[in-house]
């Protein structure tokens, strides 16, 4: 015997290869799953018993099979859905390998019950481990019945590796979502352990993600819809401010197969820019649709990656659409009374979790009041469909804010407080450009405790963050500064000698073509001594010393927590020890100029990191308070 | 204490201490104006323990003493007093009964031992200026003073005596004016005082068109009497920076321009300027100024001044209020701007003698 090679076994190649496509109960959740789906049903039923270890049950009311097609369809290479070389360029559904039924079988008993419309009865077909075990007509419903059993029953390495019921459950419940989400024209049914988690009737998308994810949560996202000829994209983004500390939420569809991909994850990520706190990740939920002939959805048989003809292309695509949702959505926080907002909310996941129960329906209960939670109060966020917003958008002139405040009304100043010293005025005076006085009159603007800026608009009451609000103003400035090179620098006739530690010497040194372009001229002298001989030309006199001084302990201080880029960390430094302070006493033009310099700011609901600027209570929800509606 | 005095003398006199009385303080009796009551006149006297002002009033005393009273209230008081004459009399030690025609008020004051006194006054030096004249360099140098507290030097005014010449020069590190007058002065005095702005101010309004103040010095105070009135000031400490070294000695080029001319232009273009970050360019050229203000969300403005000019072309930037101050301050028909280029000091100059030296805008 000299010959060493063998062709395998049918048996054994497909114990081989089902490793490959089945490692774990979900992916036969969501190769079954996916079959339904492919065969035009439109509900789905997932039945799950010890996180399918002991059965994974779909039901479907889709096409059915013949008696022969059910047959055939546990062997491998068998699939009705490509025929040529062709076809599979062209794929449009979820499975086209034909191998997962046989992968399935050939290391579970399998059971599928299936009926097509033309005839009255069904098949029934048993299987174990590749062996049919039995071939009968039974009745049955139209659609298919697939259940399987003894998962892993003859790969005990694989049985063996198998995580903790948690663990298990968590990815099925995962798999669940993914395709719950990516199909909200389809119904499902989730039965875990006999209790339903989920009935989810058909849904629009938005409304879908509220099913899966609570109702406030769904209402925190943003629409995205952007396209061309050859590429487009669908779906929602979060808020900025609703961000999460974890990227467990971020789900890319391509052609309607979830895929994962951490660049395209990236330029998700990366379109939030400056409106997202380092550490925290949006939320997301893109379908990108894109001709098949331009990517390949067969690089793996779990099929959960694609490759792109030009990934570049698809990257600055994506960015590009979910930046200009940002850019161009009213991301004012409506809020109503009673609310508990937490703005970086993290639901937790499943593993954290698991001290809370044992059984995984007990798990997933607490997951999914936990998700009720987050959507407990009343909170009602709006979409960009305020009046208000339009109102300033359509109008770039000058007088924005003139259609922002339309109404005039019979309580204005009531709260202002108009014993402001001169020095008080004084010390404020030089922060905004002041609007006419005559001008501002007519505002319902006022200050409360010093923090916020209350003024009415015509949807509601809108509460600015003073400091918040400013830091934003300033940061697109001071970023504008730092690329266009025209920061007015006042000279100095008498320089100022500033005595810095030797840290700060050099990172003076080190930033001094920054400062530079923000209007701080500068000559190194010996022993730590720099000799300022220029300052920003809106910079108070007096704060020069203090701010430069500011700005380099606040550079530092980003430095470390927040890891910025040069530029960006300067730019935020610059904006936030520059800006008006919480407790900082405006006057009512200062107020006004304020507003209005929010509003002409690039992105105006959002300080540079990411906490919110801008909150409005509608008059619909007052009058609702006061029972007038 | 008893007197009766013109309601219009007193209201005169209380409006002049008003701004000596600071509004905010842990002191409350600084809110209060201490009023004594001599022979046949009343002072006023308010402080805020660094600046002291004396006004007297004439008035009709039946009985000497002193009190003192919320001033802001008293003003109010007297400003709507319905008769032309009032009377004001202590009942005991603080309280006072203001009696005009048929209305009276009682008033609650703080007696004058708790008063804070003004501090020993031991002149070392003294001379007479020309009311007008020292008014005058004033009004044309103390706007450039700083009011930045951190460079409290600057916040003064510098007062400097050199034999017969009296200098006074104003900065806030960014422009400085300065003005220079021939005085007639007994002595061969030389002697520098950096007064506080606040003072000056003050000065400014009580000030006359006649007569001559006497400026007293000691150590660290310096006082300017008048004839009814007495302002006492400390004076700030320290060493004034050496203004001669930031004039610069030789500028290449010189323009002479009608002053009203150059004032009108540059309001008119400052308006389109952004209000808070304020800038105009001015490009010159060959017989011609142009005056231009640009602002990305409003628009643009222009001015032509034709000159007498053929020096080298050139742009320079400024800060329109720094440079609209001195021409403001001026009242000669003419002026000279002298400058090197575009990130040196420009000098305002006018034939008083009057240097105005203003750094300009560097952009990029
Ligand atoms: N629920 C179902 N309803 C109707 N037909 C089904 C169903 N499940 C499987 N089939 C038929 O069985 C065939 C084989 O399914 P299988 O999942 O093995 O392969 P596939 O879906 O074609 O490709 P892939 O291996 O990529 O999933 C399918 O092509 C389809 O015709
Ligand atoms: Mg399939």
């Amino acid at each position: 015997m000299k010959n060493k090679i063998q062709i395998l076994p049918e048996h054994l190649y497909n114990k081989i290869a089902a490793g490959e496509v089945v490692n774990r109960p979900g992916s036969v959740v969501k190769e079954l799953i996916e079959n339904s789906i492919d065969s035009g049903a439109t509900r789905i039923c997932l039945i799950v018993k010890e996180a399918g270890k002991a059965l994974i049950q779909v039901n479907d009311n889709g096409s059915g099979m013949t008696e022969e097609d059910a047959a055939i369809a546990f062997r491998r290479h068998s699939t009705s859905k490509i025929k040529t070389y062709d076809d599979l360029e062209n794929i449009l559904t979820l499975g086209f390998r034909g191998e997962a039924l046989a992968s399935i079988a050939a290391i579970a008993h399998v059971e599928l019950k299936t009926r097509i419309s033309d005839d009255d009865i069904g098949t029934l077909v048993r299987i174990e481990g590749n062996d049919v075990k039995e071939i009968t007509k039974i009745s049955s419903d139209k659609g298919t019945s697939v259940a399987i059993k003894n998962l892993f029953y003859n790969t005990p390495g694989r049985r063996n590796f198998l995580k903790s019921n948690q663990t298990e459950f968590r990815h099925i419940y995962e798999t669940f979502v993914k395709l719950a989400v990516s199909n909200p024209g389809t119904e499902f049914e989730f039965y875990n352990n006999d209790d339903l988690l989920f009935n989810l009737p058909k849904r629009s998308l938005q409304l879908r993600i509220q099913d899966l994810f609570g109702d406030d949560f769904g209402k925190t996202l943003l629409n995205v819809e952007n396209g061309n000829q050859i590429i487009n994209v669908k779906g929602f983004i979060s808020r900025p401010g609703f961000t999460k500390k974890s990227k467990q939420d971020q789900f890319l569809f391509l052609n309607g197969r979830f895929f994962t991909n951490k660049s395209l994850n990236f330029a998700v990520y990366s379109a939030y820019d400056d409106l997202i706190e380092k550490g925290n990740y949006p939320s997301f939920f893109l379908f990108i649709h894109i001709d098949p002939k331009k990517v390949d959805v067969n690089v793996h048989p779990s099929k959960l990656e694609v490759k792109f003809e030009d990934e570049g292309a698809v990257f600055g695509f994506l960015r590009k659409s979910v930046r200009d949702t940002l850019r161009s959505s009213d991301l004012t926080f409506d809020i109503g009374f009673g609310d508990s907002i937490s703005f970086e909310n993290e639901p937790q996941n499943l593993e954290h979790r698991g001290s809370h129960g044992e059984s995984t329906a007990g798990l997933i209960k607490s997951e999914t009041s936990d998700r009720a939670g987050f959507t407990g109060g009343n909170t009602s966020f709006t979409h960009g469909d305020s009046g208000f917003t339009e109102g300033f958008r359509q109008d770039n002139g000058g007088s924005r804010i003139h259609s922002i405040f339309e109404a005039s009304n019979p309580l204005n100043d009531i709260n202002i407080d108009e014993s402001v010293s001169p020095a008080e005025q004084n010390s404020q005076s030089a922060i905004f450009e002041h609007t006419k006085k005559d001008e501002t009159e007519k505002f319902n603007i006022w200050q409360f405790r010093n923090k916020y800026v209350m003024c009415e608009t015509e949807t509601g009451l809108m509460i600015i963050d003073q400091h918040a609000a400013h830091e934003r103003i300033l940061y697109e400035k001071a970023v504008q500064l730092l690329n266009s090179h025209a920061a007015f620098s006042q000279q100095l006739l008498i320089p100022l000698n500033i005595k810095l530690t030797k840290i700060d010497f050099h990172l003076a040194e080190s930033l001094k073509e920054e400062l530079q372009n923000l209007g701080f001229n500068f000559i190194l002298r010996t022993d730590s001594t720099l000799e300022l001989t220029g300052i920003p030309s809106d910079i108070k006199p007096g704060d020069e010393h203090k701010i430069f001084q500011e700005l380099l302990d606040q550079y530092k201080e980003y430095e470390v927590k927040l890891n910025l880029e040069k530029r960006d960390n300067l730019a935020k430094s610059f904006a936030c020890r520059s800006a008006v302070k919480a407790g900082d006493r405006l006057l009512k033009q200062e107020m006004v100029s304020l507003v209005d310099n929010l509003f002409a700011a690039q992105m105006p609901y959002v300080c540079p990191h990411g906490r919110p600027t801008v909150i409005r209570i509608t008059t619909e929800e007052l009058d609702k308070r006061f029972s007038r509606t | 204490m008893k007197f009766t005095i013109q309601r219009d003398e007193l209201i005169k006199g209380l409006q002049l201490i008003q701004p000596i009385i600071i509004s905010h303080t842990t002191l409350p009796i600084l809110y209060n104006v201490l009023i004594t009551a001599e022979k046949d006149k009343i002072t006023l006297f308010a402080t805020d323990l660094s600046v002291s002002m004396k006004c007297s009033l004439p008035a009709k005393v039946n009985k000497t003493g002193s009190s003192s009273f919320n001033a802001k209230m008293l003003f109010n008081i007297a400003r709507e007093l319905p008769q032309d004459s009032a009377e004001f009399e202590l009942e005991d030690k603080n309280r006072a009964i203001i009696q005009c025609g048929q209305s009276s008020y009682k008033l609650l004051g703080i007696s004058a031992e708790d008063f804070p006194a003004v501090p020993p006054f031991t002149t070392t030096s003294s001379f007479l200026i020309d009311q007008v004249l020292l008014k005058d360099m004033l009004q044309k140098t103390t706007y450039a003073a700083s009011d930045d507290e951190s460079r409290l030097i600057l916040n003064g005014v510098l007062m400097s005596i050199k034999g017969h010449k009296i200098i006074i020069v104003a900065t806030d590190g960014r422009r400085l004016a300065l003005v220079e007058k021939e005085v007639e002065l007994p002595d061969d005095q030389k002697i520098d005082l950096v007064i506080p702005a606040k003072t000056i101010n003050e000065l400014i309004k009580v000030l006359k068109d006649e007569g001559q103040v006497k400026i007293s010095l000691t150590q660290n105070m310096a006082s300017f009497e008048m004839e009814n009135c007495t302002i006492i000031s400390k004076l700030i400490e320290g060493v004034y920076p050496n203004y001669q070294q930031v004039i610069p000695g030789q500028c290449d080029e010189r323009i002479t321009i009608e002053r009203e001319s150059l004032l009108g232009a540059l309001r008119r273009t400052a308006i389109i300027s952004n209000e808070r970050n304020p800038s105009v360019k001015l490009n010159i050229s060959k017989n011609q100024i142009q005056i231009i203000a640009s602002n990305n969300d409003v628009g643009e403005a222009n001015e032509q001044i034709p000159v007498k000019y053929s020096g080298k072309s050139l742009s320079m930037t400024f800060n329109p209020n720094y440079l609209m101050d001195p021409l403001r301050a001026l009242s000669s028909d003419d002026i000279a701007i002298e400058f090197t280029d575009d990130l040196s000091p420009a000098v305002v100059k006018s034939n008083i003698p009057f240097i105005y030296v203003l750094m300009p805008l560097r952009i990029g």
